[in-house]
């Protein structure tokens, strides 16, 4: 067989490019390179924001120092994203723009910025699509039932229709009839106004006020829930964009924002856990990943008198705690802002308003709702493959 | 009976020896199987206690022992301690008992002091956070499968 030597004078430079071609030699996006996984080695920060703890968990190679001081600085970059959106939304953060909003008059414009200005509108998406049962304007009623951040510190009396506590700190009795039914006149979300101007970002207050024993009260906003879920989702952006894959973003545990596992055995899909609303551990555990999820329940802040449950989630049309048969709901595939309104909805609505929702509004939505009638709990779910890990819990069929 | 020499020119293992050294062997392990097999996935082997991401107290259920980094008061029970964390003046009191359960007994952080009302931890997966004092007593500092709710 003869020998070509033009052939060979065409190999011997694919010869050379062979290495780059095996080493797979290739520009990568900024921040982000491929690391083998059995160097990823995992550690959770821990910070407060929204008066509740944030867990960032992140895979990394630590052993890499600069990849070490790297993944240091994204959750510092983390902190600060979180601290900026807490700073626009708090309501106990006195310059926030959603602050400023509930000490202003009625019918006054307020200028705002434009994280208030988006979390707002995703309120407002929700507030149409859930015909109000998610509404943000009960922050009054909010404050009068005892659940504002101010009764987490040291609480004093300080408003008129404050109640006094006992040695406990436990309230004494319930809010005044005339409050609550006044403050649940206040609530007429779809008629907070937001606009943006010329760059700029402007929110303006119903006309409406009540005046009680001389002291005049209008609209409050209360966007800590959804403020939460806009944390998780921009968190998660911010992880992703610095080319984290794998870890996850735990905000209170109200809001979850997965990227993946690092197991591969579980196609590196998270054992997503739902808490027991009214036992220790979990009820229910899923494999998931990259995905958002928010949850609502009665059991996150709420207070007992004369054998009631008071939760925070108050109902709008009522202006009481919301008394449905439903107490802890849970939804992903949605960003978790919109899945957070979504959950406070389901538990308002209760389970069959609930399902109707779902299903005309939502129907690629996953959830899962429990109920509860006397020592009865009852799951409600579309999630196709999971584990019910408490074998009393019955599972309701959502077809019926 | 038997001499000597015949003990010299039996062999070293006879197939009886071998049968029992094997059965020894298989029991030796199986012991060793059964023992990870029945220890409770996430028993409690320490406590940890952070302010923020400074650790300021740590136990080891093993050893009986524990570290106090920061302001910490720690009197002795029959069953464990009694330890108290004290955050600009206010103070979390917990108990630990040795025989694995740790449990916030008292704290003046708020009206409604949730830090109380959260279940004992038991396991690895347990977690009691007091939000107002920034502390948050776990088992591990391993990230766990998270949880929501």
């Amino acid at each position: 067989m003869g020998y070509n030597k033009s052939m060979k004078r065409k190999a011997i430079p694919l010869f050379f490019a062979l290495p780059f071609v095996l080493t797979g030699c290739h520009i990568d996006s900024p921040g982000k390179t491929e690391i083998p996984l059995e160097r990823l080695k995992g550690k959770s920060y821990s910070f407060y924001s929204f008066t509740v703890p944030i867990c960032v968990a992140l895979y990394a190679d630590f052993s890499d120092i600069a990849e070490a001081e790297r993944t240091r600085k994204t959750v510092e970059e983390v902190k600060s994203l979180f601290l900026e959106i807490e700073n626009s939304l708090s309501v106990s953060v006195e310059t926030s723009a959603i602050a400023r909003f509930n000490r202003a008059a009625a019918g006054e414009k307020v200028t705002i910025d434009e994280i208030s200005y988006t979390v707002l509108g995703i309120a407002k998406k929700m507030y149409d699509l859930t015909g109000g049962a998610y509404n943000p304007a009960v922050g009054m009623s909010v404050d009068l039932w005892g659940f504002t951040p101010r009764f987490q510190g040291d609480y004093e009396p300080t408003e008129p229709y404050d109640r006094e506590v006992n040695g406990e700190g436990k309230f004494y009795s319930l809010p005044d009839e005339n409050y609550i039914s006044a403050f649940a006149s206040l609530s007429d979300f779809g008629e907070v106004e937001i606009w943006e101007e010329n760059g700029a970002y402007y929110a303006k207050k119903p006309k409406q006020s009540v005046t009680i024993d001389g002291v005049s009260y209008s609209m409050r906003l209360d966007l800590g829930g959804i403020g939460k879920g806009y944390a998780a989702d921009e968190g998660a952006k911010l992880l992703r964009e610095r080319g984290y894959d794998y870890g996850y973003l735990n905000v209170g545990s109200s809001s979850v924002a997965l990227l993946k596992s690092v197991k591969q055995e579980t196609d590196y899909a998270w054992n997503f856990g739902f808490r027991h609303p009214r036992d220790k551990g979990n009820y229910l555990e899923l494999s998931l990943k990259d995905e958002t999820s928010s949850t609502s329940g009665d059991y996150e802040n709420f207070y007992v008198l004369n054998e009631v449950r008071y939760s925070h989630i108050i109902d709008p049309s009522t202006g009481r705690p919301y008394s449905s048969d439903l107490i802890t709901a849970t939804v992903y595939g949605l960003p978790a802002a919109e899945a957070d309104a979504l959950s406070t909805a389901i538990l308002i609505l209760g389970r069959e308003k609930a399902l109707a929702l779902l299903d005309e509004k939502f129907p690629s939505v996953s959830y899962a709702m429990v109920g509860e009638e006397g020592d009865l709990l009852t799951l409600s779910t579309n999630f196709e493959t999971y584990r019910l890990l408490d074998q009393n819990m019955e599972i309701e069929d959502e077809n019926v | 009976m038997k001499t000597f020499e015949d003990a010299e020119k039996s062999p070293f293992f006879r197939k009886g020896d071998i049968f029992l050294y094997l059965v020894l062997v298989l029991v030796i392990v199986g012991l060793f199987c059964f023992g990870f097999a029945t220890k409770e996935e996430g028993e409690l082997e320490n406590l940890l206690v952070y302010r923020d991401d400074t650790l300021v107290f740590s136990y080891s259920f093993a050893e009986d022992k524990y570290n106090a980094y920061e302001e910490v008061k720690v009197e002795e029970t029959k069953e464990g301690y009694l330890v108290t964390i004290y955050t600009e003046g206010e103070y979390n009191l917990f108990c630990i008992e040795k025989r694995g359960y740790v449990k916030m007994l008292d704290a003046d952080c708020s009206v409604h002091r949730d830090c109380v009302a959260m279940w004992a931890i038991t396991d690895r997966s347990g977690v009691i956070i007091c939000t107002p004092h920034h502390l948050k007593l776990c088992a591990s500092d391993e990230i766990l499968d998270p949880s929501i709710g």
